[in-house]
């Protein structure tokens, strides 16, 4: 989906008092917070951020009991009705807002209290956007409250490296459930990074350098710099992991990669599909199961994608997202009948 | 003298022969815009507006009711073309001059946004044709009636006529006035009745009224919902209609994509195949730096559809205009 969420972010390192205090409580992992309906992250800077991807944050009543914690932004993303607004509050009071609302002033921000300094450049450079290209159908200053959130917090949707999100919850909105033995993070790290280290690969943990890949893995083969991605979400209800891939023209993550896709599950049995409703139902035993699957899946698929990767061979259940199958056999073909290849 | 005395008669006589005329026109536009009613509406006023007749009120209504009732007959027996013209005027000009218009301000959809294709227009009018037949079905169980392939035809095609004249930019309004007019004539002919105007044109009017309202309603209505709402409501209208176009948007998770050779990227709608589809909904919705720059650099896998209230209005309109068609009453035994 274009973006169409909002998110608050609070001064505070302690995660775990930041959802407390808000009365959320975090139900398991995902990869990239846009696939998850809440997810929260501490990020590096020592800002907590809360993320809701489908607007179910109430950022009126949130954002004064959040700021009890430190310094609190919340930010309205929608890019189909082209609305973006950020407004602070400190120590339970409001501080200021800055809003775009194309239904009101198209072409302008509107600003209330006092917002920090960075605004006035950031308005400047897109004024000078606007006038270069006048005639071009761009809501330039969509942007200019999500810059003025990112300035203050460092966070910008799906674009941050290195945070380990977890999905949450309002607590009053979680069902009890019997404790896990076993998650897909657990499985991830005893079962997926071991495999890949045995193909050759590096395997890493929040040391990527690109957004969302909390965990993967990366090595340089046959000149080319190439990736895994572990895209996955386990929030005790949901259950999925997809390894996605990728290989850069060269040896350095430089411009864009010369191929990126995912390997897909095959479609399960269609007794499956009927049943996992009931399933679902069913509990820890129908949440260990689908792991199981899903943790068998993955393999398989890290497995026909290294095939690709080094050999490309082709399985039914590849897909590219960026380049093709063919440009990538021709640039193996053309390291082989290189001198020396 | 006496042939100036003729002459004068002839002229005055002409006169009166004109205001009459004119008269029966008038009453026909007023029963037409008062669905019927012209007679009870006269006879009400002309009741309040004597004083003397507060302790015989009922009597003095229903003597004024028989003599509008009976000015009514005499001028369907005397000046049925003038009573017919002003019957289709109390339509057709207002019509003309409101049509059931928004108000509010419009605004052109986004440059480059998708334009209609004729699968959506089909599913459109079948939509509409099914609405229409629909309200009908619905209207006769209602009113005790036995549905018929007749009357649900006629509705089919009321509805069906409503769509067509919607993309011909008419406007839920004045389209509801032509399903309402095209409904009437359809049910006359399919029960092998001769049509009646004065049924066809309080059809057209109860159709324009009510669609008109209906989809004034819907476009303010969407106009004034939370951005929330207004997303979700994009998406909605964005992943129907690309089904509709044999595209359906798979089922996967959010996914930003890659815009080739310039490091940025963008998060589409939804995505078919190669295909991705960015949906906006309102009349300020422009795209942003990265939307732009993706359709610049593949044009040819954007798909943009942009929606407004006005789409929202025509969706409302339809059904709106089936049901005011419904209650506009049948009377002199139709």
């Amino acid at each position: 989906m274009g973006l169409h969420m909002n998110w608050l972010a609070v001064e505070c390192g302690d995660k775990d008092a930041v959802l407390t205090s808000l009365g959320l409580q975090e139900t398991g992992w995902v990869n990239d917070e846009l696939r998850a309906q809440l997810a929260c992250a501490t990020l590096p800077n020592g800002w907590t951020v809360i993320v809701s991807s489908d607007y179910r944050l109430e950022l009126e009543s949130l954002l004064p009991a959040a700021s009890a914690k430190g310094r609190a932004i919340g930010c309205e993303v929608s890019e189909i009705v082209m609305y973006s607004g950020v407004r602070a509050y400190q120590d339970g009071e409001f501080a200021w807002a800055v809003t775009h609302d194309p239904d009101k002033e198209r072409y302008g921000v509107a600003v209330n209290g006092e917002p920090p300094s960075q605004l006035s450049d950031i308005l400047a450079k897109v004024g000078e956007l606007a006038a270069a290209e006048p005639d071009e159908p761009v809501d330039w200053w969509f942007d200019a409250p999500v810059e003025l959130a990112r300035s203050v917090c460092g966070y910008e949707a799906g674009a941050v490296q290195n945070a380990e999100w977890s999905t949450v919850a309002f607590a009053a909105d979680v069902r009890s459930a019997p404790r896990r033995e076993r998650t897909l993070r657990g499985a991830i790290r005893a079962e997926i990074m071991p495999l890949l280290g045995s193909l050759g690969w590096e395997p890493r943990v929040g040391k990527a350098e690109w957004p969302n890949a909390f965990y993967s893995a990366s090595r340089v083969h046959d000149g080319h710099l190439q990736f895994v991605n572990l895209v996955g979400k386990d929030d005790g209800e949901d259950v999925y992991l997809f390894p996605s891939f990728g290989a850069w023209p060269g040896e350095a993550n430089e411009g864009d990669p010369l191929i990126a896709g995912e390997v897909r599950a095959a479609h399960a049995a269609i007794w499956k599909r009927l049943t996992k409703p009931w399933r679902r139902l069913t509990g820890k035993r129908g949440l260990d199961e689908r792991l199981d699957q899903v943790v068998g899946d993955a393999q398989r698929a890290i497995v026909d994608m290294n095939d690709f990767l080094t050999l490309g061979r082709t399985s039914p259940n590849l897909r590219i997202d960026l380049g093709s199958a063919q440009v990538w056999i021709d640039a193996l073909l053309a390291k082989d009948d290189a001198p020396g290849g | 003298m006496l042939a100036a005395r003729g002459g004068e008669e002839g002229f005055t006589g002409a006169l009166r022969e004109a205001g009459a005329q004119v008269g029966a026109a008038s009453r026909g536009a007023l029963d037409t815009l008062t669905f019927g009613h012209r007679d009870t509406l006269a006879a009400g006023l002309e009741t309040l507006a004597d004083p003397s007749s507060l302790s015989t009120w009922r009597t003095q209504y229903q003597n004024h009711r028989r003599q509008e009732a009976a000015q009514d007959q005499y001028d369907i027996t005397h000046y049925e073309p003038a009573r017919t013209v002003g019957q289709v005027a109390g339509v057709v000009v207002p019509m003309i001059l409101t049509g059931g218009e928004s108000a509010l301000a419009s605004a052109p959809r986004l440059a480059g946004a998708a334009a209609r294709t004729g699968r959506e227009f089909g599913a459109a009018l079948a939509a509409g044709g099914g609405v229409g037949a629909g309200v009908q079905h619905v209207s006769d169980l209602v009113r005790g009636r036995q549905p018929s392939w007749q009357s649900d035809l006629a509705g089919a095609a009321g509805g069906a006529a409503d769509v067509a004249a919607l993309a011909a930019r008419l406007g839920p309004g004045r389209a509801g006035g032509i399903n309402g007019a095209v409904a009437a004539t359809m049910e006359d002919l399919l029960n092998g009745r001769p049509v009646s105007l004065e049924r066809v044109s309080q059809g057209a009017l109860a159709g324009q009224v009510i669609g008109g309202a209906a989809g004034e309603l819907g476009r303010r209505w969407s106009n004034a919902l939370g951005r929330r709402a207004k997303g979700q409501l994009g998406e909605m209208l964005g992943a129907v209609r690309s089904a509709v176009n044999g595209m359906p948007r798979e089922a996967v998770p959010k996914t930003s994509v890659s815009i080739k050779g310039t490091g940025k990227s963008w998060r589409p709608d939804g995505r078919w195949g190669g295909q991705f589809f960015e949906d906006k909904f309102g009349y300020g919705a422009d795209l942003s730096r990265n939307q732009r720059l993706a359709r610049r650099i593949d044009p040819g896998t954007f798909n943009l559809y942009h929606f407004l209230p006005d789409d929202i209005a025509a969706l409302l309109g339809v059904p709106g205009a089936a049901t005011g068609q419904q209650a506009a009453p049948r009377r002199r035994g139709q």
